[in-house]
């Protein structure tokens, strides 16, 4: 979009919509209580009954001044030790997807962005696949080796992607999109050929491609939370700019804006969280593309709000998703990947369909 | 115990309590329910499965195979057999290379292309359920290669072998409680050939209320606190702290099966069968 463009009717139409308006604190306090919510409803159910009264006294127990409860020990390893890491897990990973997503999509101005765009989906899957099947010990010195690996995968093929997109004077985003796609292309061959050349028993890789926190643990949210931490403060810090780069990267040039080094910063933001989030619960789909999506149709165009909305939204997504996942089969357990895509996309397309009416 | 396995895969006949005749022409059904009809031995023979692999080396006729595909690693000899093809692929011109006059299959994808190769084919499905008709496997391909006294005994034998087991299970009550994870948490349940194997030992499976193979919620695991787990890798265990109150970690019984018998439907799965038996009760089974 060239600079004259800056008065047309879209532009001037985006311009008012986010000028003018108080930021609306209230809904993200809203969309914090609701995730919240989620997250206590998905505490109280799993594949074990434990009756909600006792989930509550439980939980009271840990403040000072409430008497320890009397419950079977197997009832407290499975709150504290198996379902609420789970759920805080699943909380953390949805926000970052979705917020990666969000940064992504008005960065690359594409309605198709996600946050596996580059290319670190289809790195980390490969890393991941390379371990479930040629026999590299899970663990070394106690150190689980399959996160690791996948987060390495995925920054690896996000490098690669940078590498042959960047120019000298600065880094053309479609040639990175399309060095991330055939990156990914050549990533996921790699990976069909691993499993069809393998006999031993494919379930525990398709099973990580399809996504899972089966094996949640509260390291595992400490460990993507010290990525996500900084990360976040980057993708909201560089919140106000996305808002300018959406009219258009010159106009931003102009208003002083050194583009080539916001584009290094959310990249590098968006990819940090994306490979940690991915390290520890596979590949899921469908949630770092929809939550902004859904933000934006609702509720603006405004980036210092679609971030972090976004990041509450896929947080609850995904601590629903999950909570299906490990109860609708019980005592069995689904892929959560399968269940955000079976539920998401209806509902992203009841979303489109309700945009549409209001539009005509 | 008969050991009849020939190391370097000669023909030959091990000593059978009374000789069987061999009678053709030999028919067989196959898995589409149509009969094949064989009129003499086949010679060369793709065996494009594991279980039959093992078992035409275990009547001594392993020579027949021409050819199999690219997983089929027991017996060691089986090593020297040219491959045509993995796990889900089959390569249809070196099949047809390799001149066989039988090609045998364990599901039915490739069925059509082999017979409009010109090629005799056998496809039978993997046995999943009831193990004990491996026996009656064993006595098949006897039939089909004419030497029916060694299959006999071969099929004798693991019959023997199972109802051993059954005998010594007869007195003991209910056995420990066992969770069997074959990788990620995903186990066996009802309908599988596991769950048969734990019925006869008398063990109780934690994910009996699973159909087929699924992955187990870690909450059962910890409620249903199994006594013995079986897994290829025990760290997943003991280094989730979820895991510490369950009896199988606490008393380090995380065990690991040596051999991959019991993922094949050949006469070594009772062999898996009395290792497991041997790990689950160590002072009855030696």
């Amino acid at each position: 979009m060239a600079v004259g463009e800056a008065n047309s009717p879209r532009v001037s139409a985006v311009a008012s919509r986010m000028v003018g308006l108080r930021y609306p604190w209230w809904r993200l306090a809203a969309g914090l209580a609701v995730a919240l919510l989620a997250a206590m409803v998905a505490a109280s159910q799993g594949s074990v009954h434990i009756p909600l009264g006792a989930i509550v006294e439980m939980i009271a127990a840990q403040f000072p001044g409430v008497a320890e409860s009397d419950h079977p020990n197997s009832w407290k390893t499975i709150l504290w030790q198996l379902r609420l890491p789970r759920v805080a897990l699943a909380l953390i990973v949805g926000a970052g997807l979705a917020m990666s997503g969000a940064a992504y999509q008005g960065l690359f101005k594409n309605p198709l962005a996600d946050p596996y765009l580059v290319g670190v989906a289809s790195g980390a899957g490969l890393a991941a696949t390379v371990v479930l099947l040629t026999g590299i010990p899970l663990y070394l010195a106690g150190i689980g080796i399959l996160p690791v690996a996948a987060f390495c995968g995925g920054l690896a093929s996000v490098s690669i992607a940078y590498a042959v997109a960047r120019r000298v004077q600065g880094t053309p985003l479609t040639t990175l999109i399309l060095a991330g796609v055939a990156i990914s292309a050549l990533a996921a061959s790699v990976t069909s050929l691993l499993m069809i050349r393998s006999d031993p028993d494919l379930r525990p890789v398709l099973s990580w491609l399809m996504g899972s926190f089966i094996a949640a643990e509260w390291s595992d949210s400490l460990v993507v939370l010290l990525y996500l931490g900084p990360s976040v403060c980057v993708l909201l810090g560089f919140a106000r700019i996305l808002n300018v780069v959406q009219l258009s990267e010159e106009h931003a040039s102009m208003l002083g804006v050194d583009v080539e080094r916001v584009k290094i910063a959310l990249i590098v933001a968006a990819t940090l969280a994306t490979a940690a989030a991915v390290s520890f619960s596979g590949l899921i789909g469908f949630v770092g593309l929809v939550a902004p999506h859904v933000v934006r149709i609702l509720w603006g165009v405004d980036y210092r709000f679609i971030i972090p909305m976004s990041g509450l939204l896929g947080g609850t997504f995904l601590v629903l998703a999950d909570l299906i996942a490990r109860t609708i089969v019980s005592p069995g357990e689904l892929p959560v990947g399968v269940v955000t895509a079976f539920c998401g996309a209806p509902f992203f397309l009841y979303i489109l369909m309700r945009r549409r009416a209001s539009e005509v | 115990m008969t050991r009849v396995s020939d190391p370097r895969g000669e023909r030959r006949t091990p000593e059978a309590p009374t000789p069987i005749p061999a009678v053709f022409p030999v028919t067989v059904q196959a898995g589409d329910g149509s009969e094949i009809t064989f009129d003499q031995p086949p010679e060369r023979i793709v065996a494009f499965d594991s279980a039959v692999v093992e078992i035409l080396f275990a009547i001594g006729e392993g020579d027949r195979i021409v050819g199999t595909h690219q997983y089929v690693s027991y017996p060691p000899e089986v090593a020297e057999v040219p491959r045509v093809g993995d796990a889900f692929n089959m390569d249809i011109e070196a099949t047809v290379a390799l001149e066989p006059d039988l090609v045998f299959v364990f599901f039915d994808r490739f069925v059509q292309d082999l017979e409009r190769a010109g090629l005799k084919v056998l496809y039978i499905p993997s046995l999943s359920d009831d193990f004990e008709k491996i026996a009656d496997h064993v006595r098949t391909w006897g039939r089909i290669v004419g030497n029916p006294s060694a299959s006999e005994v071969v099929a004798t034998d693991f019959e023997a072998r199972v109802a051993a087991i059954r005998e010594t299970m007869e007195p003991i009550g209910a056995g420990p409680t066992v969770l069997q994870d074959v990788g990620g948490f995903w186990t066996p349940g009802q309908g599988t050939m596991m769950q048969e194997v734990f019925d006869l030992l008398k063990v109780e499976n934690v994910a009996y209320d699973i159909e087929g193979y699924a992955q187990i919620s870690p909450e059962v695991i910890v409620e249903k606190d199994p006594t013995i787990i079986f897994t290829s890798s025990p760290e997943s265990f003991t280094d989730e702290p979820a895991f510490e109150s369950v009896r199988a970690v606490r008393h380090g019984s995380l065990l690991t099966l040596n051999s991959d018998a019991l993922s094949v439907q050949g006469p070594r799965f009772i062999e898996g069968v009395e290792e497991m038996a041997r790990l689950v009760y160590p002072g009855i089974f030696e």
